[in-house]
């Protein structure tokens, strides 16, 4: 059993740790709360910015475009988003294991990281990440967005890479969410491919031209798609670390709820124990008084 | 008086606006761009300009950053990256992101970075402009 103030300076520092985590449980959930519109709304963006790509290639023939062939060389890049900070349940370690496997089997893959846990976990590997974005997985802005495209573009332009993944966690929902591989570059869209499920009016006009509208829109679909990737790595981080820290704050409940329970109990035994301590001193007392009168006589 | 069309704008964070409108004039790769009802179904790319949109016999201009328009049988909707009220525009920030652009602009080494700032500095300058249109100096 252990003592009282064993007992008691437990429960302040489980009391203290309680606290902590449903902080970070209540940051977590408003946090995610506000970045779940951005989710809906990127994504419609995005998929109509794809259609009108994929409509254009599939209306007009002989377009072509740096982006748009396959080079022969397999020289790959990967885009890895990870978070800044742990405490997000088994998050980061899903996600980068899940890289890990996908990055494993190819000869010299460079990878370029978002995020500290991203870029630590590859240098403990020893793999030496080309590129390294920090703070970026805390502000899924736009201009991050369009920062990290230019970057991987100037890359793929000075011919040091032939193919460009990104991996990220795609959300799907607020219990769900699965790390996923995207092919960035080439653009994986299909000249010869039919736009699934609706088909774009024969009379539609391009201003200027379908091959500069493509042009155009090429890199804003760039940016689209590493856009989704890091808002829905933001939203699935702070899912995750919403549900580790509630359950956190839930196991603390529960282990305060004990201890309460044994500090009681050795309190009640310290209480008891020194009542017997005086009730047997007072018998001894008593005793002792009753002796010593016969011992004078 | 021409007769009203739907008109949706959205960005990739949010819905910036959605409503009737009788006429849109846009800011085109090629210059500007009037659309009103009846427009034949037409895809254009949008650079850094405004947006002006008529509702109700009045102009209303909005910053608009790189994007497209799309038209079709049932109306226009915009689709861009960035676009903002007057009213919302941080001047404060706009007038920071000029300086970094410019210093950005001086010290590029290469055609990428050069755009790049080139872009920033025109969204830069644009947000800027609009602001004091729309407060009348």
């Amino acid at each position: 059993m252990q003592s009282l103030n064993e007992i008691r300076h437990h429960i302040r520092a489980i009391d203290q740790t309680r606290k902590i985590t449903n902080a970070m449980y209540l940051v977590a959930s408003s946090r995610m709360k506000r970045v779940l519109s951005h989710v809906d709304y990127s994504r419609s963006y995005f998929h109509k910015v794809e259609d009108t790509l994929q409509d254009i290639l599939s209306t007009s023939a002989g377009l072509s475009h740096p982006y748009l062939s396959e080079r022969a060389d397999a020289r790959h890049t990967y885009v890895v988003v990870g978070g800044d900070k742990g405490m997000a349940g088994a998050y980061n370690s899903q996600l980068l294991h899940f890289a890990w496997e996908q990055i494993c089997g190819q000869d010299n893959p460079r990878v370029i990281t978002v995020g500290i846990m991203a870029s630590r976990f590859f240098r403990h590997k020893g793999l030496l990440p080309e590129m390294e974005f920090f703070e970026i997985s805390q502000d899924p802005s736009l201009f991050n967005a369009r920062h990290i495209t230019t970057e991987i573009l100037s890359l793929y332009d000075r011919d040091e890479t032939d193919r460009v993944y990104v991996i990220y966690t795609s959300f799907h929902s607020a219990a769900h969410y699965t790390p996923v591989l995207r092919q960035l570059l080439p653009l994986g869209l299909d000249a010869g491919a039919e736009p699934d499920g609706h088909k774009p009016p024969p009379q539609l006009l391009y201003e200027p031209s379908p091959k500069a509208v493509f042009n155009l829109l090429t890199p804003q679909y760039l940016i689209g798609v590493l856009f989704c990737a890091l808002v829905q790595a933001y939203a699935s981080e702070h899912c995750a670390r919403m549900n580790a820290m509630r359950s956190a704050t839930e196991n603390a409940d529960e282990m305060l709820q004990k201890l309460q329970l044994q500090y009681n109990l050795a309190r009640q035994g310290a209480i008891t124990r020194e009542i017997t301590e005086i009730a047997g001193a007072a018998q001894a007392l008593g005793q002792m008084d009753q002796v010593r009168p016969t011992e004078g006589s | 008086m021409s007769r009203p069309f739907p008109l949706e704008i959205l960005t990739p964070e949010y819905q910036f606006f959605a409503g009737e409108v009788e006429a849109l004039t846009i800011t085109g790769v090629e210059g500007e761009l009037t659309v009103l009802c009846g427009h034949t179904p037409m895809i254009a790319p949008l650079t850094v300009g405004t947006i002006q949109i008529k509702q109700d016999g009045a102009w209303r201009a909005a910053f608009q950053s790189e994007g497209f328009l799309e038209v079709d049988s049932e109306g226009a909707h915009l689709f861009v990256q960035a676009c903002e009220w007057p009213e919302t525009i941080d001047v404060r920030r706009a007038e920071e992101s000029r300086r970094k652009a410019q210093e950005k602009l001086r010290q590029s080494q290469n055609m990428i970075e050069y755009h790049a700032s080139q872009m920033s500095l025109a969204r830069a300058m644009m947000r800027l402009r609009i602001t004091r249109q729309s407060r009348g100096y």
